[in-house]
């Protein structure tokens, strides 16, 4: 009645295909939008809406010439804008471009199909940017609306609603939910990121670097990124014993500490007391060759080095979050023989600098009974006489910076009491030497992590004392203990903290720490996942992780197990009561005429199955009858005797009359 | 306007109405021949109490097959011959200004009658059938404020060509849905058509007939019909009908709950003309060309599937449970 010529029709299914796929694209590349010039963006938008205006405005579509052009224009446009063609931002860029170019010729099933498997490419593609919580949350329902695009391009129908397809969408999706975990848990992984890309942004790393000038450390007290988080197995180490050790700095050329030469000491001695910290890190990027452990390292993971000073250090730049398990012990001592190039180096300043703070520190020497009596003396300067802590030093620029500040401005950020303290050390005769890393970190009461930010950079000091080795002495704590005690907030003035909000708003506190453990539960149990993670469930499960036949033929099992799951359900909702004795009965009575060469159709009642019958086989007519007539009683009139049914159908005898 | 005489209710055993019924399909069958097995569906839409559409090419017999029901059944009986210029007035009535009275008076139209043939349904325009259809389903009509019920029992016969014949009004689906069946004549046999060229004038014949059955024991009819068993097992067939219609790709749509009801009754009306006391599939199957095969429709357009052919198709489809 309301037919349609195939044509219309054809037409009105491309209709539907292009707004699905459409949707499907716009859902998958939104993400991207922050990542792709923008430019680019632009393009597909204006040639999405040219195609819409095709569709509904009876606008001409691009000609071949045209489509080629603009393809060319696309190749030329992505090289002129990242001068490559490999690369993230570069491929997604041509793959949003080509696909919405590609619309404008697609004319059937197959160029839809193929418009929306780049699609589907274009969104994975946004993981290789951004593996975060949101994302993957903003996924789900793009996902789910690609699938709805993917049923309504494979059989468009006007009539079927968008939850109709939504719907469909969920039960086609449901069945590959345990498969994507198998395949998750069980795929073999590789280390390293994706394809070998970098994932980040190098340059946006904000974080410690291997030297330290007067701004360098409050520079980074204004940041709450996130450096590394901690999980101690056991009781954690009080709050001032959390000197978290990244880097030690040698060399000082007037402004700025380095970490010089290597120093290439063989013979560390070490002595520990005490209980162990065990402990593990989640080390966000930092770009470094280090990686973060508490005062001092004992136990390191494999691949990782400890220098001399205690560093640990990897071969590769830290460029993915990173997890590590260390053991420290808090009560040490090291170094106790230090040998003539070491003390050379330990004892290093400029020339003919700093001449005040030079003479401070020899009448310091002169005076004193023992080396330990001049850092007392030091202390007691930084203590005593009014120096303050502050975020916002005055500037330190050119020559004798010590000076000024000691004598002069005397207020500075942590960076500036290591540096002092160290020249007046040295200057006195004493080797020394600048650490830098973090001190302090907040425990996350929600999961027990403790999150050390950007704002917890710290720079403290390292004497030799002769029999006692290498011992800390953080200048910081002497000017200001609450530094130390209760953290970068409490020691500075109100107006400075950078996280005050926090302090003034508890909610806003809980509201970060909230979404802080999300975020670290999702570091920890989905990206984390790797080979090492991979690798410690297979041995749990008795498996060896070396023989890839075993790990395939796993997979293998695990992902029919599930098919076969799934297949069972599906049968189960699917299948038929359990018959009752007269359906039984008639099922054999069915049964003896199919041996005899007369089965039933399937689609055939009892009535026109027993005519058909007796018409071939007048002479089983009697027995048919009855049996048909007690059947349809039984079953339609739900009347009458089952056991007579039995006994006529265990009496019934086709194949022998 | 409507012939109820009581009837003594002895005279309504049930059996006895069946074979009246058997009366009323053989006199039937004497006027439209070798038409039996559409004959015996008209009625048992009747009986059901739904209203019928006969469609087919023009001149295989529709409007005599709907007069000669109307005939038989005594029921009281207009037609009207539906065109592109039929106004809904001239179906439902209208108020005119009587100048002796001073006032308006309702005057009924044809469509106050027990059994309304509408010829040519679909060539009528779509404001003119909406008011046909209207009526068909609520068996009242409002004019001028006023509602009026249509007498009882009330059923429409609607001919109509097929829809690709010029210059008709296709009826949308739903109002397809109202009517219970819709059936088809074709072409009659050979030997049929014979005894058509060397009979009498068929619309002579028409004037011999007499009422065989009444509305009253028409309505006693479709009691005892819908008074006879069905079996969950049936039940479990039915379902299992509807649901193919509607989860398989080949249908545009799938059987709606109305219709599945259609068919229940349908059905449990031919069990009662076979002389059954319950309803087996074999009753359902009979009735599933009429009743489904004008609510669905195939999504493929390329091939053109006649009514039968449809519900053939569907109950290949389906094993018997």
């Amino acid at each position: 009645m309301n037919a349609m010529s195939p044509p219309e029709l054809e037409a009105q299914q491309n209709h539907t295909r292009l707004l699905w796929v459409l949707a499907a694209m716009a859902a998958m590349a939104l993400p991207q939008a922050l990542h792709v010039a923008p430019w680019v963006m632009l393009a597909a938008l204006l040639i999405s809406l040219w195609r819409l205006a095709v569709e509904f405005q009876g606008w001409p579509l691009f000609g071949g010439p045209t489509r080629i052009a603009f393809g060319l224009l696309a190749f030329v446009g992505v090289f002129a804008t990242y001068h490559t063609f490999n690369g993230v931002e570069a491929g997604s860029s041509l793959l949003i471009l080509l696909a919405v170019l590609k619309l404008m010729e697609a004319r059937g099933l197959r160029d839809y199909f193929f418009v929306l498997a780049i699609t589907l490419v274009i969104g994975i593609a946004n993981f290789l940017y951004d593996q975060t919580i949101p994302l993957a949350i903003y996924m789900i329902p793009a996902v789910w609306l690609a699938i709805a695009a993917l049923l309504n391009i494979a059989h468009p129908d006007v009539t079927r609603s968008v939850m109709t397809s939504i719907r469909v969408a969920t039960r086609l999706l449901l069945p590959a939910l345990p498969v994507a975990v198998a395949l998750f848990l069980l795929f073999p992984r590789m280390p390293g990121p994706l394809w070998g890309l970098s994932t980040a942004d190098q340059t946006g790393i904000t974080g410690l670097s291997p030297k330290m000038s007067p701004d360098s450390i409050s520079r980074l007290a204004r940041s709450d990124a996130i450096a590394f988080r901690v999980q101690f197995d056991g009781q954690p180490p009080t709050r001032s014993q959390l000197y978290w050790r990244a880097m030690v700095l040698h060399h000082f050329d007037g402004s700025t500490w380095t970490r010089g030469i290597e120093p290439i000491d063989n013979n560390e001695t070490l002595t520990t007391s005490g209980e162990p910290f065990r402990y593990r890190i989640t080390l966000e990027p930092n770009d470094l060759h280090v990686l973060y452990a508490l005062d001092l390292p004992v136990q390191v993971p494999a691949n990782t080095l400890l220098s001399s000073d205690y560093e640990l250090t990897t071969p590769h730049r830290v460029r993915e979050r990173k997890l590590y398990s260390v053991t420290s012990y808090t009560d040490y001592s090291y170094g106790a023989g230090l040998s003539p190039t070491m003390r050379r180096l330990e004892l290093q300043l400029p020339r003919n600098v700093d001449p005040r703070a030079r003479q401070l520190a020899q009448q310091w020497a002169g005076s004193a009974g023992s080396p330990a009596q001049v850092v007392q003396d030091a202390l007691r300067m930084f203590h005593s006489q009014p120096f303050h802590y502050t975020l916002h030093p005055d500037a330190l620029s050119g020559p004798d910076g010590i000076d000024i500040f000691l004598f002069d401005t005397r207020s500075g950020f942590c960076e500036h009491y290591a540096s002092a303290f160290v020249f007046l050390m040295r200057a006195a005769g004493i080797p020394a030497h600048v650490v830098i890393g973090y001190q302090g970190g907040l425990r996350n009461p929600l999961d027990g992590y403790y999150v050390i930010r950007q704002e917890d950079a710290h720079a403290w000091a390292e004497v030799w004392l002769a029999n006692r080795g290498w011992v800390r002495v953080d200048p910081t704590a002497a000017v200001d203990p609450a530094r130390v005690d209760d953290g970068l907030s409490a020691a500075l003035p109100a107006n400075e903290v950078p996280g005050y909000v926090f302090d003034t708003h508890p909610w806003l506190a809980d509201l970060r720490n909230t979404w802080d453990a999300v975020n670290n539960g999702w570091n920890q149990w989905v990206l984390a996942y790797g080979p090492e993670l991979q690798q410690r469930l297979f041995s749990h499960l008795g498996l060896d992780y070396s023989n890839w036949l075993e790990l395939a033929l796993v997979l293998l099992v695990v992902i029919g197990g599930v098919l076969a799951l799934v297949w069972l359900l599906m049968w189960w909702r699917e299948r038929k009561p359990p018959a009752s004795s007269v359906v039984r009965d008639y099922l054999r009575y069915c049964h003896k005429l199919t041996q005899a060469g007369l089965p039933r159709r399937p689609s055939e009642g009892p009535l026109n199955y027993a005519k058909r019958v007796i018409r071939k086989r007048p002479d089983l007519s009697e027995h048919v009858k009855k049996i048909t007539t007690l059947y349809i009683d039984l079953r339609y009139g739900e009347s009458g005797n089952p056991e007579e049914l039995s006994r006529l159908v265990r009496d019934f005898r086709p194949q022998h009359s | 306007m409507s012939n109820e005489q009581p009837i003594p209710i002895r005279e309504l055993s049930v059996p006895s109405l069946v074979r009246k019924v058997s009366a009323v399909i053989a006199a039937a069958n004497r006027i439209i021949l070798g038409k039996e097995a559409p004959i015996r569906l008209a009625l048992v839409c009747l009986i059901t109490g739904g209203h019928l559409l006969i469609e087919d090419i023009p001149g295989v017999g529709k409007t005599t097959l709907a007069h000669t029901l109307a005939r038989l059944l005594g029921l009281s009986f207009q037609r009207i011959q539906f065109t592109s210029d039929l106004l809904p007035a001239d179906i439902i009535g209208a108020s005119i200004y009587e100048r002796q009275s001073g006032e308006f008076r309702f005057h009924a139209g044809p469509i106050f009658s027990n059994l309304v043939l509408t010829d040519e349904v679909n060539r009528a325009t779509p404001k003119t059938q909406s008011a046909l259809l209207e009526a068909m389903e609520e068996r009242q009509i409002t004019v001028d404020g006023t509602t009026r019920p249509l007498p009882q029992p009330f059923f429409v016969i609607a001919t109509q060509n097929p829809a690709h014949q010029v210059g008709t009004y296709p009826l949308p689906e739903s109002q397809l849905d109202r009517f219970l069946m819709r059936i088809g004549l074709g072409y009659p046999g050979e030997q049929a058509e014979r005894g058509l060229l060397k009979g009498r004038d068929r619309r002579e014949l028409l004037h011999d007939v007499q009422p065989i059955l009444s509305a009253p024991e028409l309505m006693a009819l479709r009691n005892a019909a819908f008074g006879l068993q069905v079996s969950d097992a049936l039940l479990d067939y039915l379902q299992a009908l509807v649901r193919y219609t509607r989860e398989s790709p080949r249908y545009e749509n799938g059987l709606s709950p109305r219709a599945t009801l259609a068919l229940k009754h349908a059905s449990q009306a031919w069990a009662l003309l076979m002389g059954r006391n319950a309803v087996i599939p074999e009753d359902l199957q009979a009735v599933v060309p009429g009743v489904v095969a004008h609510r669905l429709r195939l999504k493929s357009t390329h091939e053109s599937s006649t009514a039968s052919a449809i519900a053939k198709e569907l109950l290949e489809a389906v094993p018997v449970p």
